[in-house]
């Protein structure tokens, strides 16, 4: 065939097992990456730290002064560690949702999870509520509750119509909509000072990680990835469209309804912790899509990853933009983000969708 | 043998398929005809168990129940575009996702290369399905289709939109694997010389109901064309036997 001539005039034509030891090294490549951006998210802040001082004190704390341990161990790695865990959270969740509901635009967001997280937090904050014994606990509680309050919602809608990707996706803006409105109420009938916290919770910020919740989040995204990896050939045929999937013997249903909770758990514990982080858990997914492809053996560690990356260069630039203070993060995905997915955007000839 | 008995599809309380009954041998293609809107994609997708249906369908005198039939029963829907960017490898590797795991083992990447071979694709397993042509899009679906090893094979107009040899190509493809195989094929195909020329016995659906099987000369016949189709045409039998349908104009009202 002539096309094929075309492809193979110089050398032998690049077999798969070629193409999977690309992409392999690729994602290697983005975890040494990351680690470097671990490390110096962990270097970034007020007191100086030399690389040497962080490395020694990850790896033999007995070794390094106990200031370093102390700023390193109790202030800084666990803001680092969930600027990873929820990057990586929603970076999977992103990557899910547009697999699930076949539309690059779709996120953890499009289905009014973070809005309802917002709202939750906002009733939190605004009744004064407190959960005895964790009181630190109440507003993350209230936001997860709020979004699988909404999930239940989506599902219920979507549910009716054999959950199609179309009805999901209306049902989703619908819920957005209607939790954004809740907490525009909240918001305006809120004092002064309330209204100050509420905002604060919605930009997102890393400064509320500690020891006490970052083991949830790493523990959810576990469980999620554990019972995510007998879906993913499943999740990959689902790229060819519902129908040739439902050919090839995939229960597109029950595969949906499944993924919908995983995302669901994964999107909530990420942002009840951390506030509403958004766009983390869009471009992540392109980015990963766009380096290794479309198999999502491959795909979903690379969307973890990148969604990881963004959200420690997004750390790092939130510390550096205004010396002596912290930006919530939340400010600063997208500034982050943006730039990298249009690089990407450029230099790729080919479709990336 | 494929038997579908008694098989009834609706949406709502709208019956799309009404009591079909129909026998397809091993080794034979039956060709689906009918109008637009026949019921032909909706019949298939029935038998293939994607859609839910009253009615059975068994093989070898075996009922086979609509959970787990596709893992027998492959079903080639009509091509819809194809938006992704799998590469072709990946799709051909799909057709036996039962095996497919974290790893691959490497004799089904064998085979599936020896697979893309047989189609002329192996230069172009690592490219993209957005970016091949639609004749090769077509040929690397049925390339997945018969790298399932189906026990039957169904095709939604697997020739509609492809050029001249690219018909040949798929219909030949599928002849000489229903051949080899001992299987039954059904395509369902509105160019009806190609359906004379490559089936052996022709399925004709009306408004859901079956209105005609047999062998081609029997089922395409002037006056049932005319009533199915709205259309004159003229049916001529070559020297060597082959039916030839012209359609010569549309009857108004």
């Amino acid at each position: 065939m002539a096309v094929s001539k075309s492809t193979g005039a110089a050398t032998a034509a690049p077999t798969y097992q070629h193409l999977m030891v690309q992409r392999l090294v690729c994602l290697v490549v983005g975890l040494l990456v990351t680690c470097v951006a671990f490390v110096a998210d962990i270097l970034t802040g007020p007191a100086f730290l030399s690389v040497g001082d962080v490395v020694s004190s990850l790896l033999f704390p007995a070794d390094a002064s106990a200031t370093t341990v102390v700023i390193v161990h109790e202030i800084r790695l666990p803001m680092t560690l969930m600027a990873a865990l929820v990057g990586a959270s929603l970076g999977i969740a992103g990557v899910s949702m547009q697999t699930i509901l076949g539309n690059p635009l779709a996120s953890p967001y499009t289905l009014g999870f973070s809005t309802a997280a917002g709202f939750g937090a906002s009733i939190a904050i605004f009744t004064g509520i407190s959960i005895p014994m964790a009181p630190w606990l109440t507003v993350p509680v209230a936001a997860f509750i709020m979004t699988m309050f909404a999930a239940v919602l989506v599902y219920g809608f979507a549910h009716v119509r054999a959950m199609s990707s179309e009805v999901m996706i209306l049902s989703g803006i619908a819920t957005l909509f209607l939790f954004q409105s809740f907490q525009s109420l909240v918001q305006y009938l809120a004092a002064p000072e309330v209204l100050q916290a509420i905002v604060f919770w919605l930009f997102g910020s890393l400064l509320k990680a500690s020891w006490s919740n970052v083991p949830i989040v790493a523990t959810v995204l576990l469980g999620c990835v554990m019972f995510m990896i007998p879906e993913l050939w499943r999740l990959t045929a689902l790229r060819l469209g519902e129908t040739r999937a439902a050919a090839i013997g995939v229960d597109v249903k029950r595969l949906r309804i499944k993924m919908f909770v995983l995302i669901a758990l994964l999107t909530s514990s990420a942002v009840a912790f951390v506030g509403t982080i958004g766009f983390v858990g869009l471009v992540s997914p392109h980015i990963a899509r766009m380096l290794v492809g479309e198999d999502q053996r491959i795909l979903v560690p690379m969307a973890a990853i990148t969604g990881a990356f963004v959200m420690m260069t997004a750390s790092i630039a939130s510390k550096l933009i205004s010396p002596g203070s912290v930006i919530p993060i939340g400010i600063v995905t997208a500034i982050i983000g943006v730039p990298f997915l249009f690089i990407l955007i450029f230099r790729n000839r080919r479709r990336n969708w | 043998m494929l038997s579908i008995s008694n098989m009834t599809v609706s949406r709502g309380n709208n019956p799309i398929i009404r009591q079909a009954s129909a026998h397809c041998e091993g080794g034979q293609v039956t060709a689906l005809i009918g109008p637009n809107g026949s019921g032909k994609s909706t019949l298939l997708q029935a038998i293939a168990g994607i859609l839910p249906n009253i009615g059975s369908v068994s093989i070898e005198g075996e009922p086979v129940p609509d959970k787990g039939r596709q893992s027998i029963i492959t079903y080639m829907p009509q091509d819809t575009g194809g938006q992704s960017s799998l590469t072709l490898m990946e799709v051909i590797l799909l057709g036996q996702i039962n095996v497919l795991g974290l790893s691959i083992p490497p004799a089904l990447i064998l085979s599936a290369e020896k697979a893309l071979d047989r189609f002329g694709l192996s230069a172009l397993q690592n490219r993209a399905l957005d970016e091949i042509s639609g004749g090769q899009r077509q040929l690397i679906f049925l390339a997945q289709a018969l790298f399932s090893t189906p026990r039957v094979l169904l095709l939604d107009e697997p020739t509609a939109a492809l050029d001249l040899r690219h018909q040949m190509v798929v219909l030949e493809k599928v002849r000489s694997y229903a051949r080899d195989q001992n299987i039954p094929a059904v395509v369902a195909i509105h160019d009806l010389s190609l359906a004379a020329q490559f089936a052996d016995q022709i399925i004709c659906l009306e408004n859901g109901r079956i209105d005609g099987l047999g062998v081609p000369k029997d089922v395409l016949t002037v006056d049932r064309l005319r009533r199915l189709y709205g259309v004159n045409v003229e049916i001529e039998t070559s020297a060597t036997g082959r039916l030839r349908v012209t359609p010569l104009c549309a009857i108004d009202g």
